[in-house]
């Protein structure tokens, strides 16, 4: 057996063993090609390695994380100053009906239909009929604002064809209180005015969406204004109204109103082509209607000229007889026909005194300073879309007519936000005041306008008709008010209608250390007292005004100076920085 | 030197089978906490929509038209009044506590 297995050489053959070379070679390529396979193997152990550390020791950023997650939120709510909820979005349903799948099923009985109506009060059950038997429609929606409920009720009727999309509704649950500060939404949820369109990027960033945005708005201000006001322009059967209450030492709107308004749960329809748009509940009348506002400039008339030192509260100006210009007579409504001080022009509403001031000024200096005051350019309040914030209107050319006529507010048309913010500007110890919609959490640097001391000076004028002239009927006791009325004729195609009027009456409080001002302007009030009397600014805006404060400063927490000062008198010339400059001796009333 | 070659091959090879089924169940540890996480904040955000429902129903409660809509209703019973400027008083000017109006007291 063992010979069966011997080997047998082939005689012709080479031998079977290769030279020692040739197995040093094999060799060396075998060990070589375990090593490469082993530092393979190395590599992929140390990748595995690596990969695995990397999991286990250092957090991964998922990015499914970043997403936001089912059910986020997609826009942010906003709240007033003190958290209230003023804008929130819910989860809503878009009920829809397949009308031919509906009819192949059988149809909706009489049943179905009564109980859907008594779900969807709204809903047209005679259309809904005429599409199901029909035909003529493969889809259509029952209600697109179908709360959780009603879902529930119409999907319990088991209907064939039925069916809901889930959406998410924005809400408004403070009504029409601020309907223009917070717009609207479209069906999309996207912003279509107000703060809603302002804000419309800050709103939906998925990041900061669980963060409501806290407004600068106080609703317990804005409610007792909104009611103020609407009862002002029931009282004086007026065509509407603005108004707002800014803090003046932060420039934060605590209130903004405009008459008419809307339910912005409810947006009406935009107006119709070929209609005056500022006649709709659409429209802002505080920051887009741009308006003659009359009297009320002459405080910035008389600012701009004691900062110039062209005159001071006592230079003596001649308003004896009316003057001429460009072609115009410029006269007083109640003139009293005498030389007046710079203080009693202010006090008497002299128009002859406030262009005798203007003359003093100096064209080029007035029109500067409206510049500065930002008269010229669009509403500072950029939390509002462009659209809803108007650009005032200086005169085009700057002839001494214009300056005339500018000097007691006419001829130069802006918007009640304008005037407010100037003269915020102007009482806030000459501080720029740049007006928000949003908290701020602390007071802005101070960007001179005016010197500290014309300040005091404008605010003691401010107080003389606050306590002795036109504004008197807003002087609240206690809270040291100051003001300013304004009683402008309304333009129609050609000139002005001398019928009708915009007034406005503009506060401060108090004027020793101003803190609220409050701006309220009537459109075309009228006096429906039989009286007989015109329905000047003094007898409609300002007593209004004067309501308005009497509801708004217990709300802001300020007691009555006159009762809670430790001398427990009332002093209104006691300043922060000192004493206002002038003294204030009762005259003649007037109105 | 062969042997402890086979010996390091086959520690590789196990530990190599020890880590794809280590990492095999890290994974799926991974994907439930993952899971888990999504199913939490669902929870958060579905408890964070009804806290939001909840405030907005609570700001249309006391918005000024429902308030005065309730005291039109139970103005006989509340007789609530506007807060005024004559509201404020001083301390001392407060009655001493329990002491109301004689119809109260009635």
């Amino acid at each position: 057996m063992s010979g069966f297995f011997r080997e047998i050489p082939f005689p012709d053959q080479p031998p079977l063993e290769r030279p020692e070379q040739e197995q040093r070679a094999a060799r060396d390529t075998t060990r070589s090609r375990g090593l490469l396979l082993a530092m393979s193997f190395g590599l992929a152990f140390a990748l595995l390695g690596w990969r695995m550390g990397a999991l286990a020791l250092v957090p991964q950023e998922d990015a499914q994380r970043t997403a936001p997650a089912a059910g986020t939120p997609d826009r942010a709510q906003i709240t007033d100053r003190h958290g209230r909820v003023m804008s929130s979005t819910l989860p809503t349903w878009e009920v829809a009906l397949r009308p031919r799948m509906t009819a192949k099923a059988g149809g909706l009985s009489p049943d179905d239909l009564t109980a859907l109506q008594g779900i969807f009060p709204d809903l047209d059950r005679n259309n809904l009929r005429y599409l199901i038997n029909s035909g003529k429609r493969a889809f259509t929606y029952v209600e697109r604002r179908a709360s959780p409920r009603q879902w529930k009720q119409a999907r319990d009727l088991g209907i064939i064809g039925m069916e809901a999309i889930p959406r998410s509704d924005r809400v408004f649950p403070a009504g029409r209180v601020a309907a223009h500060v917070l717009g609207g939404v479209d069906v999309d949820n996207k912003g279509i005015s107000g703060i809603e369109k302002g804000l419309q990027s800050r709103l939906t960033d998925v990041r900061v969406s669980d963060t409501p945005i806290a407004l600068s708005l106080d609703m317990r201000v804005q409610n007792a204004l909104h009611l103020t006001m609407s009862e002002a322009v029931a009282e004086f059967a007026a065509l509407g109204a603005a108004g707002l209450v800014m803090d003046v030492r932060t420039g934060e709107m605590l209130a903004m109103v405009s008459l008419p308004d809307f339910d912005p749960n409810e947006r009406p329809p935009l107006p119709e082509a070929g209609t005056d748009p500022a006649l709709s509940p659409l429209f802002n009348r505080v920051s887009q209607g741009i308006y003659e506002l009359g009297s009320v400039f002459k405080l910035v008339t008389a600012s701009a000229a004691l900062d110039a030192g062209v005159a001071d509260l006592d230079t003596m100006l001649d308003a004896r007889r009316p003057i001429r210009r460009g072609g115009f007579t410029i006269s007083d409504f109640l003139g009293k026909g005498r030389m007046m001080s710079l203080e009693e022009v202010i006090r008497y509403s002299s128009n002859i005194g406030a262009v005798r001031i203007a003359d003093r000024l100096g064209v080029e200096r007035h029109k500067a300073f409206l510049e500065k005051l930002g008269l010229d350019s669009k509403v500072p309040l950029a939390e509002l879309p462009a659209p809803e914030r108007s650009a005032g209107q200086l005169p085009y050319k700057w002839r001494s007519s214009n300056a005339a006529t500018v000097a007691y507010g006419h001829g130069l048309a802006v918007t009640p936000l304008h005037i407010a913010t100037a003269i915020a500007s102007l009482a806030n110890y000459g501080c720029k005041v740049t007006p928000t919609l949003l908290k701020r959490e602390r007071k802005p640097t101070c960007e001179r306008v005016i010197s500290r001391e014309t300040s005091g000076k404008l605010r003691a004028l401010m107080r003389v008709v606050g306590k002795h002239s036109s504004g008197r009927s807003a002087n609240i006791a206690g809270y040291e008010i100051g003001g300013k009325t304004g009683t402008a004729y309304k333009i129609k195609p050609g000139g002005y209608d001398f019928d009708k009027r915009f007034n406005t009456f503009i506060a401060l409080w108090p004027t020793t250390e101003p803190q609220y001002l409050l701006l309220l302007s009537l459109d075309d009030p009228k006096l429906l007292d039989g009286s007989g009397k015109l329905p000047l600014a003094g007898r409609t805006a300002a007593p209004a005004a004067g309501r308005a404060i009497e509801r708004i400063a217990p709300l802001l927490g300020l007691a009555p100076t006159d009762r809670f000062r430790p001398t427990g008198q009332f002093v209104d010339e006691v300043t922060e920085g000192g004493e206002l400059p002038i003294s204030l001796p009762p005259l003649e009333p007037v109105d | 030197m062969i042997v402890l070659w086979r010996v390091i091959v086959a520690l590789g090879i196990g530990g190599l089978v020890y880590s794809a089924v280590s990492l095999y169940e890290a994974k799926i540890e991974t994907r439930e906490l993952t899971r888990a996480l999504d199913r939490l904040e669902a929870r958060q955000q579905a408890v964070k929509r009804e806290i939001a429902a909840l405030d907005t129903e609570w700001s249309y409660l006391n918005s000024a038209e429902h308030l005065y809509y309730l005291i039109g209703l139970h103005s006989d019973v509340l007789r609530l009044q506007e807060r005024v400027p004559d509201s404020f008083a001083r301390l001392s000017e407060l009655p001493p506590k329990g002491a109301g109006s004689q119809e109260d007291q009635q």
